[in-house]
């Protein structure tokens, strides 16, 4: 890894993160709907994502900077120990293809938003409810933080450090406020 | 044709059927080929179910 700034792949990165704000803020107006009414509006998009939209959703879900970054560093450290990550991959479509279908059919007909929705919609448990939202907010954490580590080793790859680790700050680097500060302080 | 969806994970769960060097494919040893090979298989065995089941309403 470089200590220096990558322009080509800084370049990329910039572009893509402009394109998919403005895609972002357009995709707001396009068939907006009341936001602030109800809970579907905010976390399924008003329940109006179609195959082709959730087809690109499962797969932002699925190949992110875990599968980028960490599978391919630890595949890289470890060897074939990596390659757990490739048969549970798999096994998770077919298992998807048999349940998630039933789960949509109900929680489509009751309008259910979140998995503890469902729960406590067809078992009418408040106890269960909790324990199913508690045990999905638990489970996402670590795999959140590995996706910040993985976000943090793909901006040090373009050359941005954000500390002063970098010896040979180019005069760019040094007109970047973090950068003029680590310059003063050495 | 529900049960083709439990060849992956018979497939794959356990190791002992994969953990070969041999037979060698494009250099790749038997280990990983065999696994990828999954990823295609597993495709075509949930289209091979979802085409035995009526569609569903749309909604």
């Amino acid at each position: 890894m470089t200590d220096r700034i990558e322009w080509v792949a800084l370049s990329v990165f910039i572009f893509f993160f402009a394109l998919v704000t403005v895609m972002g803020f357009f995709a707001a107006r396009w068939k907006s709907g009341p936001v602030s009414d109800n809970l579907d509006e905010w976390g399924l998009g008003g329940r109006q994502f179609g195959t082709w939209i959730t087809w690109f959703l499962v797969g932002g879900d699925f190949y992110t900077a875990y599968t980028v970054i960490a599978v391919p560093a630890l595949v890289y450290a470890v060897g074939a120990y990596g390659f757990f990550a490739l048969p549970y991959t798999i096994i998770v479509y077919p298992f998807v293809f048999a349940v998630m279908p039933l789960l949509w059919k109900v929680a489509h007909a009751n309008g259910h938003v979140t998995a503890a929705d469902v729960v406590h919609g067809t078992y009418g448990s408040r106890g269960l409810e909790l324990a199913v939202a508690i045990t999905g907010m638990v489970a996402t954490m670590p795999y959140i933080a590995l996706q910040l580590v993985g976000m943090g080793a793909v901006i040090k790859a373009v050359g941005l450090w954000g500390s002063c680790r970098s010896s040979r700050l180019s005069s760019f680097s040094r007109s970047i406020p973090i950068a003029r500060a680590c310059a003063r302080r050495r | 044709m529900w049960m083709l969806l439990l060849l992956p994970f018979i497939g794959l769960l356990w190791v002992p059927f994969y953990n070969f060097l041999d037979p060698v494919l494009f250099g790749f040893p038997f280990f990983y080929w065999y696994q990828l090979a999954w990823v295609p298989i597993s495709s075509l065995l949930i289209w091979l179910v979802y085409r035995s089941r009526p569609h569903d309403e749309a909604r």
